[in-house]
């Protein structure tokens, strides 16, 4: 099963910031296609019946060229139009063209140019997971620029399926706060769709990020035990003493989320009784 | 002459040219299927200078011998017809002409010249008219070994909306693809909204959907789910409400389902 949503999951648009058509052909051909699964006829049949379409080529094109253009002003335009397009739902995006060109700029590309390379590939992985951006940001996870490190464990998240958990893992203890939130903040997306062994690791991994010296790192901790949803973090919740509004909202979320997790699943007396322990 | 012509006669005299030629193409290529139908709308609607453009142009390549023609040509066709509807796309859509070559091409040795000419099918069938004589290959293709195949049929089919079609449409709901068998459920969702099934194939659907339920792929256990939220009853309601699924896709499924089962029994 995929860790990351697949593209009909409304979570994941909510969770980016966008929204997607319920599932329209070219949308199933993308998920069949460049998901998961990789399969070869989804790809030819939407590379031939929608990839070129005169619509995206209409605006693809001239971002394509200054993209590929040999100036580097020009790439950077480039860059800037598609961060510009993707902050709106912009289907055109979610095209195998457009994560291709991308992933090249990724390999050959240096400091601003890269930067905005790598974000740019996120707001696009979120609705269309490319699974080749997977293998393409692994090398990236250990980049000496952090906003770097950090935009490609976005991108490991949400195009890996079920095993990149561990590929994002050691960033959760990197030394720079930018890149342990998103490490902890991309793995809580579809959390509930990892193997158990990746659950324990993570939970383990999420409390001791509640002792983080970063706010931020801390509530994405939070948060991500809220996904878990494993009432044997309760009590580490419940020890928080949260004196600001928007930690006593993230807490309480958080404990709510387990305790709903607790409720449908057919627990044990020893799980109802942590329960009412982390209600305390 | 039958009382539809008659009365498409009398509409298109009136002035309601649309009204008229909807009304022949209901009677000349849906059930009733009558042949005094199809010839009036022969008769009475020739082709129009956009219809013919199509006919000669995109249309005409994609009954070409050239493979890469035929795929570009029908590349355009699928591309006007799932773009957003407008009164120059439904000229040409709308009508036996077009479907009649569109339905020669699902029996085309190229899959994917297949696929196309299946999606657009189904979007004429959706926002048009539907076309009956497509119903024997789709059926086929139902049957197909190749699972994109499957899935384009299966949509198509339920497009048609045909009292005789589940019998067809159940094997899918077990396919080994998963993505085939949450289309399945998905459209057969849709069916169910128009009353098309009957008591008896609503129940099978349900029984299958509960099943489902245990699916290994969560987009279909949300699919199934979605259909229990239309069909189920207070037994679905409690099999739902004590259940636990790890996918966060399906738990909103589930408790959006227990809300619509409740307002819908009283509860």
């Amino acid at each position: 099963m995929p860790r990351v949503p697949n593209l009909g999951d409304p979570l994941i648009y909510k969770r980016l910031g966008v929204e997607r058509a319920s599932s329209d052909e070219a949308g199933l051909l993308l998920e069949a296609g460049w998901g998961p699964a990789f399969d070869a006829a989804a790809r030819e049949a939407y590379e031939v019946l929608f990839a070129g379409s005169p619509a995206f080529e209409t605006k693809w094109g001239p971002i394509h060229a200054d993209l590929t253009s040999p100036h580097a002003a020009d790439r950077l335009r480039g860059l800037e139009l598609i961060l510009k397009a993707a902050c709106e739902p912009q289907q055109w995006l979610w095209n195998p063209r457009v994560t291709e060109a991308l992933l090249e700029l990724l390999r050959t590309a240096e400091g601003v140019a890269l930067e905005k390379a790598g974000l740019a590939l996120v707001r696009i992985l979120g609705p269309f997971p490319d699974r080749r951006a997977h293998g393409a940001c692994l090398p990236l996870l250990t980049h000496p620029l952090p906003r770097i490190r950090a935009s490609a464990v976005w991108s490991v998240g949400l195009s890996g399926g079920a095993g990149a958990w561990s590929d994002v893992l050691p960033l959760i203890s990197d030394g720079i706060a930018e890149v342990r939130q998103a490490a902890l903040s991309s793995l809580s997306n579809g959390y509930s769709d990892l193997p158990e062994e990746g659950r324990a690791q993570l939970q383990s991994a999420a409390i001791a990020a509640l002792k983080d010296r970063v706010d931020g790192v801390r509530l994405a901790a939070v948060a991500m035990l809220g996904s878990i949803g494993d009432t044997a973090s309760l009590q580490a919740l419940a020890d928080i003493k949260p004196r600001r509004m928007v930690w006593r909202e993230a807490v309480n979320t958080a404990i709510a989320e387990i305790l709903k997790r607790a409720a449908s699943t057919p627990g044990s007396g020893r799980e109802r009784s942590a329960s009412r322990k982390g209600l305390k | 002459m039958t009382k539809v012509v008659e009365q498409a006669r009398r509409l298109r005299a009136e002035g309601k040219t649309a009204t008229a030629e909807t009304l022949l193409l209901e009677a000349g290529w849906g059930l009733p299927n009558r042949e005094a139908a199809r010839q009036a709308y022969d008769e009475m609607f020739p082709p129009n200078a956009i219809l013919k453009q199509w006919l000669d142009g995109a249309l005409a390549d994609a009954q070409s011998q050239d493979r890469d023609v035929k795929r570009k040509a029908l590349a355009a066709v699928v591309h006007e017809a799932l773009s957003e509807a407008t009164p120059s796309s439904g000229v040409w859509l709308r009508s036996p002409r077009t479907t009649g070559i569109l339905i020669a091409l699902l029996r085309d040795p190229d899959p994917v010249a297949a696929d196309g000419a299946c999606l657009t099918l189904c979007r004429v069938f959706s926002l048009y008219f539907r076309d009956q004589r497509a119903y024997k290959d789709l059926v086929t293709l139902l049957g197909s070994v190749r699972w994109l195949t499957r899935m384009w049929a299966v949509r198509a089919v339920c497009a048609l909306r045909r009292p005789d079609s589940f019998q067809h449409i159940e094997t899918l709901l077990a396919d080994p693809e998963p993505m085939v068998r949450s289309q399945t459920f998905d459209w057969l969702d849709r069916s169910a909204q128009m009353d098309v099934l009957s008591e008896k194939e609503l129940l099978r659907l349900e029984r299958a959907a509960r099943a489902a339920l245990q699916d290994g792929n969560a987009t279909v256990r949300a699919r199934a789910t979605t259909v229990l939220a239309r069909i189920g009853d207070r037994t679905t309601l409690e099999q739902l409400s004590g259940r636990y699924d790890p996918s966060r896709l399906v738990q909103n499924t589930i408790a959006w389902a227990i809300k619509e089962i409740s307002a819908r029994s009283g509860d």
